[in-house]
C-alpha cells in the first residue's frame, strides 16, 4: 500500500484509513483523504478497509491565508 | 459597456486571446468580484484582478498593516504600516489601474453581514485567514448560488477549489469547522514568502476563468500544492447528498 507516493510498511488486513491515521499520528483536526482517486468523507475514514494495493493520499485542509 | 479605444490597447495581450477577445474583456470590465482578507493571499488576488479590469472589486478586512505582514502581502509598503489595511489596498490599487471602482468594507465578516455584503458581488474569493469565516463564506455562497474560489495556505503547502453556488460546498469535504483551539491560530504559523503568490495567483486565475466560462476550471475540484517538494495533487469533489447546506440535509 502507498501512503502520500511512499510505500506504507505496516499494511495488514482490515486495516482502515482511520487505522493509518491514528498510526501515523496525524493530529490535525481536518483532513483530506482518497483511496485511488476518490474522496473519502471523515465519518467513512473507520469503515473504508484498504487492500494491500490501495493508494491512499492524505492532506491537511488548511484555512491560512 | 463597450471598451474604450484607450483600453483596447491597455488590455490588447488579452485581446490576442481567443478565450478572452474584446467581448470576454468586456465581461471581466462589467464583472464584480468580492476578496474576503486582504493580506496574503488578498494581495495577488486584488493585484491580478485590477490588472486585469475587472470593473467593481470588493475588499473586506478588519485588520492595519503590521511590519509582519511586507514579508509576503505584495500590497504593502514600509509606510503602511498602522494604517487600513483595505484603504492602503485602494490607493496601491487605484495607482495600479483607475479604472477599476475599489470599494473598501472595513469590517469583521460574520453570519449577520455577510448575505447583505455578497449580494452586491457576482463572486466571492476567499483569503480569509481561519475556518470560520470562511464557513460563512461557504454556507452563505451557497444561499446566494455564487461562486466560491476557495484558497489557503500553510507554511509551503497550499490549496485552491471552487465551490459554492449549486455545490459542493465546504461542508461537503467536512461538514463543520474545528473547535475552538483545535487549530493554531494564523498569526502562530510560519508562511513561506512566494506561497501565496502562488496561489492567489491561481486563485484570480480561476476567478477570471469562472467570469469568462473559458477551459476547465477548478468547480467541483481541490488542488493540493506542495511547494517545498514541488508536487501537486487534486481531488474531485463530490457532492454531499446529505450535506445541511448544499445537499436535502436528511440528517
Amino acid at each position: 500500500m502507498m501512503l502520500n507516493d511512499l510505500p506504507y510498511p505496516d499494511w495488514h488486513e482490515g486495516l482502515t484509513i482511520q487505522g493509518v491515521i491514528e498510526h501515523m499520528n496525524y493530529t490535525w483536526p481536518k483532513l483530506v483523504t482518497k483511496v485511488n482517486g476518490q474522496l473519502v468523507w471523515p465519518e467513512d475514514y473507520g469503515n473504508v478497509v484498504l487492500q494491500e494495493n490501495d493508494d491512499l493520499k492524505i492532506h491537511h485542509l488548511l484555512a491560512g491565508g | 459597456m463597450a471598451l474604450t479605444l484607450k483600453e483596447q490597447q491597455r488590455y490588447k495581450r488579452h485581446l490576442m486571446l481567443p478565450q478572452v477577445d474584446e467581448a470576454g474583456q468586456e465581461k471581466i470590465k462589467n464583472s464584480r468580484v468580492l476578496i474576503v482578507g486582504a493580506g496574503g493571499l488578498g494581495s495577488p488576488v486584488a493585484m491580478e484582478l485590477c490588472c486585469a479590469g475587472v470593473g467593481t472589486i470588493g475588499l473586506v478586512d478588519f485588520d492595519v498593516v503590521d511590519i509582519s505582514n511586507l514579508q509576503r502581502q505584495l500590497l504593502y509598503t514600509e509606510k503602511d504600516v498602522g494604517k487600513s489595511k483595505v484603504q492602503m489596498a485602494k490607493e496601491r490599487l487605484a495607482a495600479m489601474n483607475s479604472d477599476v471602482n475599489i470599494i473598501c468594507i472595513e469590517d469583521k465578516l460574520d453570519e449577520s453581514n455577510a448575505t447583505e455584503i455578497f449580494e452586491n458581488y457576482d463572486i466571492i474569493v476567499d483569503a480569509t485567514d481561519n475556518f470560520d469565516v470562511r464557513y460563512v463564506i461557504s454556507d452563505t455562497c451557497v444561499k446566494l448560488n455564487k461562486p466560491h474560489i476557495y484558497g489557503a495556505i500553510y507554511e509551503f503547502y497550499g490549496q485552491v477549489a471552487i465551490l459554492g453556488g449549486d455545490g459542493p460546498c465546504l461542508r461537503c469535504l467536512n461538514p463543520e469547522p474545528p473547535k475552538q483551539g483545535e487549530i493554531v491560530e494564523a498569526k502562530d504559523v510560519g508562511v513561506f514568502g512566494a506561497i501565496p503568490g502562488i496561489i492567489g495567483s491561481m486563485q484570480a486565475c480561476e476567478t477570471l476563468k469562472t467570469i469568462l466560462g473559458c477551459g476547465k476550471s477548478l468547480k467541483n475540484r481541490m488542488i493540493f500544492v506542495d511547494m517545498l517538494n514541488m508536487t501537486f495533487d487534486e481531488v474531485e469533489i463530490p457532492k454531499r447528498p446529505r450535506c445541511p447546506v448544499c445537499g436535502k440535509g436528511e440528517n
